[in-house]
């Protein structure tokens, strides 16, 4: 093979769909034709997974630590709830408009996040956060304060799917709008774009010194993530048809960086991998012991650190890496 | 003829210290310039105020006639004034194929496209394949960076830098740490350029550095000392006197 081709090859290989992800989105499909038991809690999966992927972007490939993505989710939930009430009660609809709104409110605040290290990007998220909470609170006029947004009502998907009690129509919806969403994520971190956001964020001086704007670059990641979680947010509005303050609270943040903590970051499944075993013991344990999962689940976190990610998935991850490289 | 490069009384102080003071330097198109001095002199300073990763506190910095000192670096970079590094500054997670292959594309001015993947351009694969073979990296480029051998990795260091097109290059040291055997290699893909690119080199190895130059500028505590030729600046005694005096031979 000629340098040329094998450099062609090896930068196709980079970006080509591997079988064990067909076969993940195949289980996905699977679990909304075989599951139909399982529709609330796979639909909690599905959002809290967008939700994640949307953080392995702006902390896998951007490189910024965020303590406040509840921001955009919970902002993508009002919207979307709040344009029911302007008359916007078409859920397609309701989910672009949140999401475009979601990615300005990503951008004009990127101008903060973007400044200083890495502590102060904790603190500025979480405080981007916590104003808008404590906005969501005053205005009671508008969000309903402390009682969340009442009687928001959706008409049918595109105009034909009602969305029905036991949540076949609400599942089946956000896993589609979770899969163009993630193929979209997994199209941008290949291109040129997401190439240069990982440069970006691994090594800024050389970045700006092959000509990239380090800055811009990760102002356009940020935006975009944003948006993704603005989605999380709307979806969870629109499928739950209820919006509360709990949207926007820190615990919502604190979970979903749980949730890429377990799975991992930089390759966009870990978000998907994290909320479905997070939620899958949440929802275990809350069975088990509804007084006390809370505990178990903080337990499981801490023996999670001590022993390390790395040792304790050691064998799934050698396993996937196997298909993975067969590949 | 308007030179590719020049600054004019560049000025940059840290604190109490000027670490670069009244600096005029004057390069032709094609030029071969070398930068030398003792250690301390404020060579890296100067690199770092042409390249915009400091700012100057006075003076002026022209690009082919064009003011651009208060110009980000990458923005230099757009224009055709490219930097290595003393110390690699490299993409560790990325493998050489696709940190060149980045380089290459913000060249052909694709590096916004965010729906192609990247390289699906033949031309981004030509020339990446083209700069990785002049710097003999073509049997590690889809291996990760960080597990270069450092020689391969300071090729890289080179490389990245052509990948850009550079009209004036800067090039910090580019044989720091390598071993004299390998030196030869990390110039030779330096000196296939055009005759039209211009390029500065700071470096300690007189023996590159006079083999390679065909004017030398000589900083010393911040200053110019003196220009010349090679010849001139060999003979030079206030030269000899800076260097034997600061424990080099």
């Amino acid at each position: 093979m000629t340098p040329r081709a094998r450099a062609a090859a090896s930068l196709r290989a980079a970006s080509r769909w591997r079988p064990a992800e067909y076969a993940f989105w195949a289980a996905a499909l699977a679990s909304w034709l075989f599951l139909p038991g399982q529709y609330l809690l796979l639909n909690e999966i599905a959002i809290a997974g967008l939700f994640a992927v949307s953080l392995d972007l702006v902390l896998g490939y951007g490189g910024i630590v965020s303590l406040g993505h509840a921001a955009f989710f919970g902002f993508g939930a009002y919207v979307a709830g709040l344009l029911t009430m302007a008359g916007v009660a078409e859920p397609l609809t309701g989910l672009l408009i949140a999401g475009v709104a979601t990615t300005l409110l990503g951008l004009a605040t990127s101008v903060l996040v973007l400044r200083g290290s890495d502590l102060t990007r904790i603190m500025v998220t979480l405080s981007v956060s916590l104003v808008l909470l404590e906005i969501a609170n005053r205005m009671t006029w508008l969000t309903g304060g402390a009682d969340g947004l009442q009687g928001i009502a959706f008409t049918p998907l595109l105009g034909l799917f009602e969305f029905d009690m036991f949540g076949r129509v609400a599942y089946g919806y956000s896993l589609a709008v979770l899969f163009v969403l993630f193929a979209l994520a997994r199209r941008l971190v290949v291109s040129p774009f997401g190439w240069s956001v990982r440069a970006a964020s691994g090594n800024p001086l050389r970045t700006a010194a092959i000509g990239i704007p380090v800055t811009r670059r990760l102002v356009g990641v940020y935006g975009f993530a944003a948006g993704l979680a603005g989605v999380a947010g709307a979806l969870l509005a629109q499928t739950s048809q209820f919006v509360s303050l709990d949207v926007l609270a820190f615990h919502r943040s604190a979970e979903v960086l749980l949730m890429l903590v377990i799975g991992g970051t930089g390759y966009l499944y870990g978000g998907l991998i994290g909320a479905l075993l997070f939620k899958v013991v949440q929802d275990r344990l809350a069975e088990l012991t509804p007084q006390y999962w809370q505990f178990w689940i903080g337990l499981l976190l801490v023996l999670l650190v001590l022993a390390g990610r790395e040792r304790l998935f050691a064998l799934p991850r050698a396993a996937w890496r196997a298909v993975w490289r067969r590949a | 003829m308007t030179p590719a490069l020049e600054t004019i009384g560049l000025h940059r102080s840290f604190g109490g210290l000027a670490a670069a003071s009244d600096v005029s330097l004057r390069l032709e198109r094609g030029a071969r310039h070398a930068l030398i001095g003792p250690n301390g002199a404020g060579k890296t300073t100067l690199l770092n105020l042409l390249s915009g990763v400091l700012a100057p506190s006075a003076g002026r910095i022209l690009l082919d006639g064009a003011d651009i000192t208060t110009l980000a670096p990458d923005r230099r970079v757009r224009r055709g004034l490219v930097r290595t590094f003393q110390v690699n500054q490299l993409f560790p997670a990325l493998t050489p194929l696709q940190s060149v292959g980045l380089a290459v594309s913000r060249r052909l001015g694709l590096d916004t496209q965010v729906w192609r993947r990247i390289g699906s351009r033949p031309a981004v694969i030509d020339q990446s394949v083209e700069v990785l073979a002049r710097f003999g990296l073509l049997d590690v480029m889809d291996r990760p960076t960080r597990g270069l051998a450092y020689g391969k990795q300071r090729l890289l260091e080179i490389a990245l830098a052509i990948a850009c097109g550079p009209r004036v290059l800067l090039l910090d040291e580019p044989a720091a740490g390598v071993p004299e055997g390998e030196r030869d290699e990390i110039l030779a893909g330096v000196a296939a350029l055009p005759d039209d690119v211009t390029v500065l080199l700071i470096e300690h190895d007189m023996d590159l550095v006079f083999r390679f130059a065909r004017r030398i500028s000589v900083l010393v505590a911040g200053r110019i000392l003196t220009e010349g030729t090679p010849a001139e600046i060999a003979a030079d005694p206030r030269v000899r006197a800076v260097y034997l005096g600061d424990g080099h031979a």
